[in-house]
């Protein structure tokens, strides 16, 4: 009788604990919930700098990572833009590459915005556009490319009319160290790289890179040129000049909000086949300078 | 020459091995404003399920369990040299903003995000679900409503807000927004609010939300003046909300590690702050009869949860 008496008593105190557990567990929801918003009152913040930056994440954005890079291969800047949806790269009789965005395209891709580490590039000699200059750019150094199709003028400046590129190259904290890579292919293609980077305890840092490469090209043949099928004296038939090389030189240099970058680009191009659709053997040599002071 | 290229095969190949034995895995840092608050801490735990499935190493940093915490945080973060900084809660978020602002960061769990100070490299997880989402939402259920009003503070909630106003007059609802600063003016706010509005909405404000008394305040004046509540959190369903739509804080935290992940191989716009992936919509059958309210009943399909009267 008592064993009996003893076992409804414990049933009664589990069957009471249980529903005062019901009956506490939504004032303790609303008491987690009340600590959690007394925890967020302890930090008052007033700045909003956000806005600008989700307008320009729309959903027309690619974005280009180094570990995509690597995979596909990339030697150039062109070898990443042709993986875009929406851009394409074409080549013109003389030799030229143009950047086309969703089927429209300039000689000069001027209509495109090139943008190194966030700075507008604008080359006078191609009016006002940069792709002549920056088509055959290595890609061991870029960390990123961002591809906002469609017209950004109204954020990003006055040629984005149909595309804007924004190439990301590593900073200081990126490469902490040094880096050199080497490669050589057919064609006696070579192209070096080396890098060095360093952040500073008092808040300065420094990134320096440099890249060579130079290739033959793949001397493509020209049977027949507008002097040749004249009789006139010809180099033709013969074979493309499509000779290619360059080095940059590009630091980035920075104390606390101080930011000084630059580039320096020599390029040498072969003639591929002349404006005036003649073959000819010479080959060309021009010098690019950046410089973006922030 | 067959020399010198295999020369350059054996550099190049050198190189390679080199680079590959330097290969280490990624390290994160995780600041927590609180462990013992019950969000924080359940963020924080499937953040980190998320990272060890991914290999990923990472150091917990706890601001309510050291007295010199910045001091501490900045010695830390020198030390482990982390790829990516975790911020659960705006005061982790600040602290880390100060002492490493050249780093990555990622926040969530931080009431209105867009009141935080973001630099480059900042990303995050919003605290608050979508505005146009919750309203489009509000408007399916009771297609009635055509005037919603909140009660907010100023320092704490006026981007949200803001956003609300213009999500909401995107959709033909108005909002009359009233502001207090501080918990005594709640009383006054919503005898002036209430009898403007068809609905009231309660948000993640910490000054309207100060305690249990408030709370029950705001319920009492809605039920007297018959207007039925909507809040932001399930929690207050049992306090008598009519419709709760939560966001899942298990999913913020395996979220924030999905992005934690892809800003660590550069695969996301700097800047980017995303929305909370995951909802939970409960509805208050109870409450809603007690106000004799029609609401639209094809919207049962989106309901998670339907709370009757308990009998």
């Amino acid at each position: 009788m008592i064993k009996y008496l003893y076992t409804l008593l414990v049933g009664a105190l589990v069957l009471n604990s249980s529903a005062f557990a019901d009956a506490s567990a939504p004032n303790d929801d609303l008491e987690k919930e009340l600590a959690y918003l007394a925890a967020e009152r302890q930090v008052v913040v007033t700045a909003s700098k956000m806005e600008e930056h989700v307008d320009k994440t729309v959903a027309t954005t690619t974005v280009i990572t180094q570990d995509d890079i690597q995979h596909i291969g990339a030697r150039n800047l062109l070898d990443v833009l042709r993986l875009v949806p929406g851009i394409g790269i074409t080549q013109t009789q003389i030799g030229i590459r143009e950047i086309e965005v969703r089927g429209v395209k300039t000689l000069l891709s001027e209509k495109v915005q090139i943008m190194l580490n966030g700075h507008p590039l604008d080359h006078n000699l191609q009016n006002a556009g940069s792709a002549w200059v920056y088509d055959d750019l290595p890609v061991d150094t870029i960390k990123r490319v961002e591809v906002v199709r469609g017209p950004g003028s109204a954020l990003y400046g006055a040629n984005a009319f149909l595309a804007v590129i924004n190439i990301i190259t590593q900073n200081a904290k990126d490469l902490n160290g040094l880096h050199t890579s080497a490669g050589w292919g057919s064609f006696d293609t070579q192209q070096y790289r080396a890098s060095w980077g360093k952040q500073f305890k008092n808040s300065a840092e420094a990134a320096l890179h440099f890249n060579f490469t130079d290739t033959n090209g793949i001397n493509s043949p020209i049977p027949a040129d507008s002097l040749s099928v004249q009789g006139l004296n010809s180099a033709a038939p013969g074979k493309s000049q499509l000779t290619e090389g360059r080095y940059d030189l590009e630091w980035q240099l920075g104390y606390q909000d101080f930011k000084l970058d630059g580039r320096y680009i020599n390029k040498k191009a072969g003639a591929f086949f002349g404006t005036a659709a003649v073959l000819s053997d010479s080959r060309t040599r021009q010098d690019y300078n950046d410089y973006f002071c922030v | 020459m067959k020399i010198m290229d295999f020369c350059k095969v054996l550099i190049l190949l050198s190189v390679f091995w080199v680079s590959a034995g330097f290969a280490q895995p990624s390290k994160v840092l995780i600041v927590n404003s609180d462990n013992a608050v019950f969000r924080y801490g359940t963020i924080a735990s499937e953040f980190k399920k998320v990272l060890q499935q991914n290999a990923y190493q990472w150091t917990e940093f706890n601001l309510n369990s050291h007295a010199d915490a910045e001091a501490e945080l900045k010695q830390l973060i020198q030390q482990e040299n982390p790829v990516l900084i975790y911020c659960i809660g705006t005061k982790a978020y600040s602290l880390a903003r100060n002492v490493a602002s050249n780093k990555k960061l990622l926040f969530s769990a931080a009431i209105n995000w867009r009141r935080l100070d973001i630099g480059e490299g900042t990303y995050g997880v919003a605290n608050e679900l979508s505005s146009a989402q919750e309203i489009s939402l509000l408007r399916y259920f009771f297609p009635t409503i055509k005037t919603i009003g909140l009660l907010y503070n100023d320092k704490f909630s006026r981007e949200y807000v803001e956003t609300i106003k213009k999500d909401a007059s995107a959709l033909g609802i108005n909002i009359i927004n009233q502001p207090i600063n501080d918990a005594q003016e709640i009383g006054d706010a919503l005898n002036e609010l209430l009898p403007k509005i068809d609905m009231f909405w309660i948000i993640s404000d910490p000054v309207v939300l100060s305690s249990k008394a408030s709370v029950q305040q705001i319920f009492q004046a809605a039920q007297q003046r018959k207007k039925p509540v909507y809040a932001y959190s399930d929690v207050f369903i049992e306090q008598g909300a009519v419709l709760a739509i939560s966001a899942d804080l298990a999913t913020i935290g395996r979220q924030s590690a999905s992005l934690a992940l892809m800003v660590d191989k550069d695969k996301v716009p700097e800047g980017t702050v995303q929305n909370p992936a995951g909802s939970t919509v409960t509805l208050n059958k109870c409450a809603l009869d007690a106000l004799r309210l029609n609401f639209n009943q094809d919207a049962l399909d989106s309901v998670n949860k339907i709370v009757e009267c308990d009998k």
